[in-house]
C-alpha cells in the first residue's frame, strides 16, 4: 500500500499515512483515523529512552526473637521499608516507565526474596530528579540474608509538543518534520515483533485465586505462580518494542 | 554520512547521520492518544471472621477456683457418756447371816464410740474450665472495576502506560505477621503497567494466603481499574488460651480485621499503533 507524507504550506502540519487520499482527509484525524496514521504532528510520541541498570544489595533483615527463662523461643514480626536510588532521572520529569527484574518486566510490588515467611517486595519510584526502588521487608522466624539483585527501567521521553516553527527540513546532518516531532534527534519507541526491548499491554499481567498470585507477562512468560494460586489465567498478549 | 529520507517501495524511511533508523512506516511508532488522570478510593472489604474452640478441664489441685460447699462425711466419734444403769447386787448381812440382795442404780461416765454423719459449710478446690481459640478467617473471592476514562469512541488504543501515586490509608493485618506485606511507598510516583501487586500475606510455609491486585486495562475505548482480591481459609497460628471457674470460657481471641483502604491517583498513557 502506498503510503504518502504531506506537509501542508499554511498549517505547518507534516503527516505520513497510509493510502493515497487526499491529505485534507487527514489533515484532522478523528479517532478512528489514528490506526491509518504513520506520523502526524498533531500526535504525541515517546522517545528517547533512558535506559538505566542497576544491582541493589539488600541487606540483612535479621529475625527478632525473645527466649523466656521457661518456655520456648519466641518469634517477633519485624517490618520495615528503605528506599534506593536506582539512578539519575536524566529526563528531569516524572514519565511512563518499563521496570524489570532479572530478566522480565517487573509488576510493582513483586516480591524479589522470600525465606519461610520473611519477605521482601520492590516497586520502582520515578521522581524528576531519581528512578529509586522501594523495598518493603518482613521477616519472622527466618532472617533475610543480604542478596543482590538487578533492576532495569525503561523510562520514556513524551514528545507533546512541538517547538519551532519548521514543518519540514532536509540537511545533511538532519531530517525534521512536525514542528521537530518527528527528528533525527530522538529515537522513538518503535515496534518490534521480533527480539523486542520491552512489551506494552493493554491487559492485566496479574491474577489472584485461592488467596495465591499468577503473574503472566506480556510475552507470556510466568515469572510468579505460588503455590497457593488456583485460578486459569493465560495472560494477556502485548506488542513488542524497540527503543 | 548524512541524515537520509527515503520514499522506496511504499515505504518511507529516515535514518540519523550514524545510518540508524529513526523512522521506517514498516515498524510503525506508537503515538500517545490520550492521557488519563484520576483519583479514585478503594476498600478491600474485610473476609468474614470466625473462632475455633477447643476445651479441657483444669485439676483442682491447679485451677485456683474454690466453691463453698456443705460437705458431709462419716467419721467414727467416741465420746464420754454419763449413764446409769441397774445392777442386780447381793451383800452378806453378817447379823443375819444371810445374803440380801436387790437391784441397785450405779451411775458413771462411759466410752461410746460408734459413726456417725458430720455435716459442715466450707471452701473447696474445684475443677476448671479452659479453652484454647484460634482467629479463623473465611475464604473469599472478590473483584471490583471502576472506570478511569473514556477515549474518543473508535479510539482503540494497544496499550496502557500507567503511573499511579497510592496510598494505603488503612492496613490490614493478621495477627500471626502483622500488617499484610506492601510495596507500594505511600504518596510516591510508581510505574504500574498492567497489574499492581498491592498487598500479600503469608502463611507459615511462606505462600500467600491473602493476595490483592489492582490491574489498569483497556475494554474498547474505555479505561478501567480493576482491584481483585483473594484469600483462601486461614487458621492463626496464634493460640490463646483462657480459664474460667464457672463455665468454658469463649469469644476471647482477638480477631484478624483484613480491611485495607486505599487512594490512588493513575496517569495513564493510552498509545496507539499504525494499524
Amino acid at each position: 500500500m502506498a503510503r504518502t507524507l504531506h506537509v501542508d504550506g499554511n498549517s505547518g502540519k507534516a503527516y505520513i499515512y497510509k493510502g493515497d487520499a487526499a491529505p485534507a482527509t487527514y489533515a484532522n484525524p478523528s479517532a478512528a483515523q489514528l490506526g491509518d496514521l504513520h506520523f502526524h504532528s498533531d500526535l504525541s510520541y515517546l522517545g528517547n529512552t533512558q535506559v538505566l541498570e542497576a544491582t541493589i544489595t539488600h541487606p540483612e533483615r535479621i529475625k527478632s526473637s525473645s527466649k523466656p527463662k521457661f518456655g520456648s523461643r519466641q518469634y517477633r514480626t519485624q517490618q520495615g521499608a528503605q528506599s534506593y536510588v536506582l539512578g539519575i532521572n536524566s529526563l528531569g520529569a516524572i514519565r511512563p516507565a518499563v521496570a524489570f527484574y532479572g530478566g522480565a518486566q517487573m509488576p510493582a510490588g513483586t516480591v524479589v526474596h522470600k525465606v519461610g515467611q520473611s519477605v521482601r517486595a520492590v516497586s520502582v519510584m520515578v521522581t524528576a530528579s531519581q528512578i529509586r526502588l522501594y523495598e518493603n521487608w518482613l521477616t519472622f522466624d527466618d532472617s533475610l540474608p543480604a542478596i543482590s539483585r538487578t533492576y532495569r527501567i525503561f523510562l520514556f521521553q513524551t514528545l507533546f509538543a512541538g517547538s519551532g516553527n519548521t514543518s519540514i527540513r532536509i540537511a545533511p546532518g538532519e531530517f525534521s518534520a512536525g514542528f521537530g516531532k518527528l527528528s533525527t534527534s530522538y529515537r522513538y519507541l518503535r515496534r518490534a515483533d521480533s527480539t523486542p526491548d520491552a512489551f506494552v499491554t493493554a491487559g492485566r499481567t496479574g491474577d489472584v485465586q485461592g488467596g495465591g498470585i499468577k503473574v503472566v507477562l506480556p510475552d507470556g512468560s510466568v515469572p510468579v505462580q505460588s503455590a497457593t494460586y488456583t485460578g486459569s489465567f493465560a495472560g494477556v498478549p502485548g506488542t513488542g518494542v524497540r527503543i | 554520512m548524512s541524515a537520509t529520507f527515503e520514499a522506496v517501495n511504499n515505504v518511507i524511511r529516515v535514518r540519523d547521520t550514524n545510518g540508524a533508523v529513526v523512522f521506517d512506516t514498516g515498524t510503525p511508532m506508537p503515538h500517545i492518544a490520550q492521557v488519563i488522570t484520576t483519583t479514585l478510593g478503594h476498600t478491600f472489604a474485610a473476609s468474614g471472621t470466625s473462632r475455633d474452640r477447643s476445651i479441657s478441664y483444669v485439676s483442682a489441685f491447679a485451677s485456683g477456683c474454690r466453691e463453698y460447699q456443705y460437705i458431709c462425711r462419716t467419721e467414727y466419734v467416741c465420746r464420754s457418756v454419763y449413764r446409769c444403769r441397774q445392777e442386780y447386787k447381793c451383800t452378806y448381812n453378817y447379823s443375819t447371816s444371810r445374803n440380801e440382795c436387790g437391784y441397785v442404780t450405779v451411775c458413771g461416765n462411759e466410752q461410746e464410740c460408734g459413726y456417725e454423719q458430720v455435716c459442715s459449710g466450707e471452701f473447696v478446690d474445684v475443677e476448671g474450665y479452659e479453652a484454647n481459640e484460634v482467629a479463623l478467617v473465611a475464604a473469599r473471592e472478590h473483584s471490583q472495576t471502576y472506570t478511569l476514562g473514556t477515549l474518543p469512541t473508535g479510539t482503540n488504543p494497544d496499550f496502557l502506560l500507567v503511573l499511579i501515586s497510592a496510598s494505603r490509608t488503612r492496613a490490614g493485618s493478621q495477627q500471626d505477621y502483622g500488617t499484610f506485606i506492601s510495596a507500594i511507598p505511600a504518596g510516591e510516583t510508581i510505574c504500574a503497567n498492567g497489574s499492581t501487586i498491592l498487598e500479600t500475606a503469608f502463611q507459615p510455609n511462606g505462600e500467600p494466603w491473602l493476595s490483592r491486585i489492582l490491574s489498569v486495562v483497556l475494554e474498547g475505548d474505555t479505561v478501567r481499574a480493576q482491584f481483585k482480591h483473594s484469600n483462601r481459609a486461614y487458621t492463626s497460628s496464634t493460640v490463646h488460651r483462657s480459664q474460667s471457674c464457672f463455665t468454658f470460657p469463649s469469644g476471647f481471641a482477638p480477631l484478624d480485621d483484613t480491611r485495607s483502604d486505599w487512594t490512588i491517583t493513575f496517569e495513564i498513557y493510552a498509545g496507539k499503533f499504525t494499524t
